[in-house]
C-alpha cells in the first residue's frame, strides 16, 4: 500500500437520516500521478466520494490516507488538494489574477513571488492575457481555465475535478477534455475527477471505477473495463453491447434462445445458464456458418466512419457497427448474416441451471 | 456563476405601449400620495402666510431661519449621529442573523425568518411602549438590577437618547434583515468551500470571501436604517423623553405645537435633502463596489 | 339606463336631505375629544337642543387644536363646521388667517357677561372655559403633597417628576414663575427660567406617554404638571391614586374658545349655540361637572366647586389671566426658549 499515494479505505458515508449509505465500503489506491475517473449514474456517490477526500464532509467511516498519512482528521483548508467545482465557483468580487493568486496569498507566498506563479499557471491555461478581468465577464472554457488554473497553482497533492466539463457545450468539452488531460499528465499531479460521461472518462483516466448505488462495481484502465467488464451493470454502462443468455450445451457453447448456438472461451458446466455480450464492433458481414447469425436489416444509422445497423433474427435484436470502408455496405431490408469470433464474446455471468 | 444570462428582452413599440398602460395605475398612485403632497410641501417651505396656504408670496425667510439658527444645526448633527449610531448597531446586530438564515439548511430556515421579521407586524408605537416597560425607571433591568441589590437608584436607561437609540435599533432591525436577506444573493456555500479548499481558514473565509460578497446586503441595510432612523420622530419622542431631538420631533413640533408650518415644511425640505445626498453619495460607493 | 338610475338617486338623496333640511338645521360643532366631548353633550349641547328643537347639534371630536386649524384652513372657501372650540392660542392664530366671523351683542347677549380679556380679537374668538395648570401626584408614594410650584425643585422628587412643557403647559407656566419671582411677563421670562432649571434636573420625562395623568396614575412618576380638569376627573374615578395639589401661589387656565367659522352655511343657529354656551347657566353647570373655570362674570360658583377648580382660597385669590393676544406674539419664542434653555440641557 505505502507505494500508492492516495489511498481510499472502506470509505462510508450515510447522511444523516437516510436508511441506506450513499457511499458504501469503498476502497481504491492511486500512484502517484495518475488519474482517476468515478463513473457512475446520478446519485451514486461520486461527488459524496470527492467531499470525503477534500475534506468538505465527514465521512461516517473508513480511512483516507495521502502520501501514508492518515488525513480524515485534517481540516479542509490544511489538506493541500486542489478542486475544480461543477459551477467553477470563482470568486466573483476578484479579478482573474486575484482568484488564481487566492490559495498562493492563503499560503503566505510574498507578494513578489505570487506574480510570476499566477501568470506562469495562466499562461498554462491560455488565459494570460486576461489576468485583469472580472471572472464574471469570462465565458464558460474561460471561467474553467481558471478555475483550474486557481487549483493547480498551489501545487496541490490531489487534484479532485467534480464534473468539470458538464457545464460546456460539446465541442469545448473536447477540447478541454484533451487540455486537462495534457496539463494534468505535464504537471504529473495525481487527480480524481468525477463524470458520468463514459467517453469522457475513457478518453482522460488512467484508470477507471464504475460505481453503483455507492458501491464501487469495477475499477481498472479503460481497456479492462470496456473489454472485460466485471458484470451487467459495468458492462451495460460503458459502451453498447448485444446481451446474449443461454443454456450451456458443450464445453465453450451454449444454445441461445431464438438464434442457435453460440461459442464463446470461458469455462462454463455444462447445463448451466450463462450470460454473454457481444460488443456491436466485434460483429462482422460474414457467410452464413458456425457463431453467424442471419436476418433482414430493419435499421440503418450512418455515423460517418461507422455504420450501426440492426437485424431481426428469431424474435431478438442484434445491433453491429460496421466501418464503412469495409466494402459492400448492406441496405435497409437485406439480408445479411452477421458473424462474431469465439474470442470476441464476452463472458458475464454464469447460474447454476 | 455562469456568465450566460437571459438574452435581453427587446421592447417594442407595441409592448411599450402596453407597459405604459400598465404603468398608469402605478404612476397615478404615486403621483397623489407621494409626489403631490411633495410639491405642496416644497411650496408651503417657500409661503409667507404662517398657515402655508397657496397664492400668495414666496420667502426663502423659513430656510434663512432654519439655517442660520446654530440650534438646527446640532439637531441636524444630532440627527446624523442617531442615524449613524442606530444603523451602526442595527447592522452589527442583524448581520449574524441574516447571515445564519441565508446560510441555514435547515427545514426550519422559512419559520426562523418569519419570527425575525414577525416584529413588523405589531406597531413602531407599540413597540416604543415595550422599551419603555424594560427601560423605565421601574422597569424589568432597573427592577432585576434592585431586586439584586446592585443599584439603589434607578439608573436612567430611557427618557434619554440612550434608550431612544435602543428602542430604534430594536425597531428598525427587522428592516435591515430583510434587506441584508435580499442582498446577499451573491453568497454561496460553494465559493466557501472553494476558499477552504485553496488554504483559507474559517476566518479568512470570512474576511476575504462572506463579508465582501455580503457587503452590498450590509450597504443596503444600513441605508435603510438609517433614512428610517433619521425620519423617525415618535420613537425619538417618547423615548427620548423629550431630551431628543431630531429633524423629525422639531417638524413635529413646529407643525403641531407652534404652528408654523412653513417652517415644519421648510425643514422637512432640508431633511429630505439629507437623505437625498446620503442615498446619492451612498449609491456612488455601492456601485463603485459592485462594479 | 345607470345614468337615469343615478339621477333618480340623485333625486332622492336631496329629497331626503332637503326633508332633513325641513326639520332640522344641523350645526357642525367641531371641539376637543375625551372627558370633554362627554361632558359638553351632556351639559351643554343636550339641554341647548331640547330648547332649540329645530336645531340638530353635531358634535365632532378632533384631536387636538392644531388638527381642527388644519381642518379650518382646508375648508376655508366652504366651511362644513360652524363652531370650532379651540385653544385660545390657535384661535388668535386662525383670526390673523380670518378664519373666524366678528360676533356682536345684538346676535349674541350674553357676550355682555364676559370679561374683557375673554373677548378676544374683537370678539372673533370668546373665551369660554379655562382649565388650570396643576399639579398632580400620586397619593401612595407622595405622603406630603406638595403646595407651592417651587417644591417641584425639592431633592426628594429627583427623577420622579414628569413635566410636558414644550406646548401651551410651559407657555403658562412661565408667567406663574415669573410671578412667584416678582417679575412681570411682559418684561423678561429669564427669572421663570432659571426657576424651570430648578426644578429641571428632578424632571424624568418632558414627553410623558401616553400623556401627563397616566404617568402619576402607574406610578412611573411621583408628580406631574397637568390639566386640572382632567386631573379632578380622574380623582373622583380612579379610586384616590390621583390627586390634585393646586399651589398656593394660584394659577393660569388654558384657555378654550368658541368661535363661528366665517363662511357658517348655519350662522344664525350657530349664534344661537354661541350665546347659550356662553351663558352664565351653561358655564355653571359645566364649571360644576367638568371642574373647568367658568369665564361668565355672572358665575356664582360654590365653595367647594371654586377650590376644587382654584385650590385653597390664598390660591383663588392669587389665580390669574394673561393677554392672550400679546402670548400669541411670543408663544413660539418662549417654547424655543423653554427647549434649548431647560429640556435640552436636562
Ligand atoms: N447533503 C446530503 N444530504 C443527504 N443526502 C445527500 C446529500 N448529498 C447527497 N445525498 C444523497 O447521496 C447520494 C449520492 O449523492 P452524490 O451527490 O454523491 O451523487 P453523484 O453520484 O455525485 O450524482 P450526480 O451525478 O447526480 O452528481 C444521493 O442519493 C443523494 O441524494
Ligand atoms: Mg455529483
Amino acid at each position: 500500500m505505502s507505494e500508492h499515494h492516495v489511498v481510499v479505505d472502506n470509505l462510508v458515508k450515510t447522511y444523516p437520516g437516510a436508511a441506506t449509505p450513499s457511499v458504501d465500503h469503498v476502497s481504491f489506491a492511486l500512484p502517484k500521478g495518475e488519474m482517476l475517473a468515478l463513473l457512475g449514474p446520478s446519485g451514486c456517490g461520486k461527488t459524496t466520494i470527492l467531499r470525503m477526500i477534500a475534506g468538505l464532509i465527514e465521512p461516517t467511516s473508513g480511512a483516507i490516507q495521502l502520501n501514508g498519512r492518515e488525513i480524515s482528521q485534517t481540516p479542509v483548508h490544511k489538506r493541500n488538494m486542489g478542486m475544480v467545482f461543477q459551477a467553477y465557483a470563482l470568486f466573483p468580487h476578484m479579478t482573474v489574477a486575484g482568484n488564481v493568486a487566492f490559495g498562493l496569498e492563503m499560503r503566505g507566498i510574498p507578494h513578489s513571488e505570487r506574480g510570476p506563479k499566477v501568470q506562469r499557471a495562466l499562461d498554462m491555461v491560455k488565459l494570460g492575457h486576461l489576468g485583469d478581468r472580472r471572472v464574471t465577464q469570462l465565458s464558460g472554457g474561460q471561467q474553467q481555465r481558471c478555475a483550474i488554473a486557481r487549483s493547480l497553482v498551489i501545487e496541490p497533492e490531489l487534484l479532485l475535478l467534480d464534473e468539470p466539463l458538464s457545464n460546456l457545450d460539446a465541442k469545448l468539452r473536447d477540447e478541454m477534455r484533451d487540455e486537462i488531460r495534457e496539463i494534468q499528465s505535464r504537471t504529473g499531479v495525481t487527480a480524481i475527477f468525477v463524470t458520468h460521461d463514459q467517453d469522457e472518462a475513457l478518453s482522460m483516466a488512467d484508470r477507471l471505477a464504475v460505481m453503483s448505488a455507492g458501491k464501487i462495481e469495477q475499477i481498472g484502465t479503460p481497456r479492462e473495463i470496456f473489454d472485460a467488464p466485471a458484470n451487467e451493470f459495468v458492462a451495460g454502462f460503458i459502451g453498447a453491447g448485444n446481451f446474449l443468455s443461454g443454456r450451456v450445451t458443450a464445453p465453450g457453447e451454449a444454445e441461445i434462445e431464438g438464434l442457435g448456438p453460440l461459442r464463446f472461451e470461458a469455462p462454463a458446466r455444462i447445463g448451466s445458464q450463462v450470460n454473454l455480450m457481444v460488443r456491436p464492433h466485434r460483429f462482422k458481414l460474414a457467410a452464413p456458418g458456425p457463431n453467424a447469425f442471419t436476418g433482414q436489416v430493419d435499421s440503418l444509422v450512418y455515423r460517418g466512419q461507422i455504420l450501426t445497423l440492426g437485424i431481426s433474427v428469431g424474435g431478438k435484436r442484434l445491433t453491429a457497427d460496421l466501418h464503412t470502408h469495409a466494402g459492400h455496405l448492406p441496405a435497409k431490408g437485406e439480408t445479411v448474416t452477421l458473424a462474431v469470433a469465439p474470442g470476441d464474446v464476452t463472458f458475464l455471468s454464469e447460474a447454476a441451471a | 456563476m455562469s456568465a450566460t444570462g437571459a438574452p435581453a428582452q427587446q421592447i417594442t413599440g407595441s409592448n411599450r405601449f402596453m407597459l405604459l398602460i400598465l404603468l398608469v395605475p402605478g404612476l397615478l398612485a404615486l403621483m397623489t400620495t407621494f409626489l403631490l403632497p411633495m410639491i405642496w410641501l416644497a411650496r408651503a417651505s417657500f409661503s409667507t402666510s404662517s398657515m402655508a396656504a397657496f397664492g400668495g408670496g414666496m420667502t426663502l425667510e423659513h430656510y434663512h431661519a432654519a439655517l442660520t439658527d446654530p440650534f438646527y444645526w446640532k439637531v441636524a448633527m444630532n440627527t446624523l449621529s442617531l442615524g449613524v449610531t442606530v444603523s451602526f448597531f442595527a447592522v452589527i446586530l442583524s448581520y449574524p442573523i441574516a447571515l445564519f438564515l441565508t446560510r441555514s439548511t435547515s427545514r426550519w430556515r422559512g419559520v426562523l425568518t418569519a419570527l425575525a421579521v414577525a416584529p413588523l407586524l405589531t406597531s413602531a408605537v407599540v413597540r416604543t411602549y415595550g422599551w419603555m416597560v424594560i427601560l423605565g425607571d421601574r422597569g424589568v433591568i432597573n427592577g432585576t438590577l434592585q431586586a439584586l441589590s446592585l443599584t439603589t437608584d434607578p439608573v436612567r436607561l430611557s427618557n434619554n437618547t440612550f434608550g431612544a437609540t435602543v428602542a430604534l435599533v430594536e425597531i428598525l432591525m427587522p428592516y435591515s434583515i430583510l434587506a441584508m436577506l435580499a442582498g446577499f444573493g451573491r453568497l454561496n456555500p460553494q465559493l466557501e468551500e472553494a476558499a477552504s479548499m485553496l488554504g483559507a481558514s474559517k476566518l479568512r473565509v470570512f474576511w476575504r470571501i462572506i463579508l465582501p460578497l455580503s457587503l452590498p446586503g450590509i450597504l443596503t441595510g444600513a441605508l435603510l436604517v438609517f433614512v428610517l432612523a433619521i425620519s423617525a420622530f415618535v420613537t425619538p419622542r417618547l423615548m427620548g423623553g423629550g431630551r431628543v431631538f431630531v429633524l423629525g420631533t422639531e417638524v413635529f413640533q413646529e407643525a403641531t405645537v407652534t404652528l408654523n408650518w412653513p417652517l415644519a415644511a421648510a425643514l422637512s425640505v432640508v431633511l429630505l435633502a439629507l437623505f437625498s445626498s446620503v442615498i446619492v453619495i451612498y449609491q456612488r460607493a455601492l456601485r463603485r463596489l459592485e462594479a | 339606463m345607470t345614468k337615469r338610475l343615478s339621477l333618480s338617486l340623485l333625486a332622492l338623496l336631496a329629497a331626503s336631505g332637503a326633508a332633513h333640511a325641513q326639520d332640522k338645521t344641523p350645526l357642525n360643532v367641531v371641539g376637543f375629544s375625551g372627558v370633554f366631548a362627554e361632558n359638553y353633550e351632556k351639559f351643554i349641547i343636550a339641554p341647548f337642543e331640547a330648547a332649540h328643537p329645530d336645531i340638530d347639534v353635531i358634535y365632532q371630536p378632533s384631536k387636538n387644536s392644531a388638527e381642527t386649524l388644519a381642518l379650518l384652513t382646508l375648508q376655508r372657501s366652504d366651511p362644513t363646521v360652524d363652531v370650532a372650540l379651540i385653544d385660545v392660542s390657535v384661535a388668535i392664530k386662525a383670526n390673523g388667517e380670518g378664519l373666524f366671523a366678528t360676533l356682536d351683542e345684538a346676535s349674541v347677549p350674553n357676550l355682555a357677561d364676559q370679561p374683557d380679556w375673554a373677548r378676544i380679537d374683537g370678539d372673533k374668538s370668546i373665551a369660554f372655559s379655562q382649565d388650570n395648570l396643576t399639579i398632580l401626584y400620586n397619593t401612595e408614594t407622595v405622603s406630603e403633597p406638595p403646595t407651592s410650584w417651587t417644591d417641584l425643585a425639592d431633592p426628594k422628587y429627583k427623577g420622579k417628576i414628569a413635566a410636558k412643557l414644550a406646548d401651551t403647559r410651559g407657555v403658562i407656566l412661565i408667567p406663574i414663575l415669573n410671578k412667584i419671582a416678582g417679575a412681570d411677563y411682559k418684561d423678561s421670562i429669564d427669572p421663570a427660567i432659571e426657576l424651570m432649571n430648578q426644578f429641571a434636573p428632578n424632571v424624568s420625562t418632558w414627553e410623558p406617554a401616553p400623556d401627563c395623568y397616566a404617568v402619576v396614575q402607574s406610578g412611573e412618576v411621583d408628580l406631574s404638571i397637568c390639566w386640572n380638569g382632567r386631573s379632578q376627573y380622574l380623582h373622583d374615578t380612579q379610586g384616590g391614586i390621583i390627586g390634585v395639589s393646586a399651589p398656593k401661589e394660584g394659577s393660569i387656565g388654558q384657555t378654550n374658545t368658541i368661535n363661528l367659522v366665517e363662511g357658517s352655511a348655519h350662522a344664525d343657529a350657530a349664534k344661537a349655540f354661541i350665546n347659550y354656551a356662553l351663558s352664565a347657566e351653561a358655564q355653571a353647570t359645566f364649571a360644576e361637572q367638568s371642574f373647568y373655570g367658568p369665564v361668565n362674570s355672572k358665575v356664582e360658583l360654590s365653595p367647594e366647586i371654586a377650590e376644587r377648580i382654584y385650590g385653597s382660597p390664598e390660591a383663588q385669590a392669587a389665580q390669574m389671566s394673561l393677554d392672550w393676544p400679546w402670548i400669541a406674539t411670543v408663544y413660539s419664542e418662549w417654547i424655543q426658549r423653554i427647549n434649548r434653555e431647560v429640556i435640552a440641557f436636562n
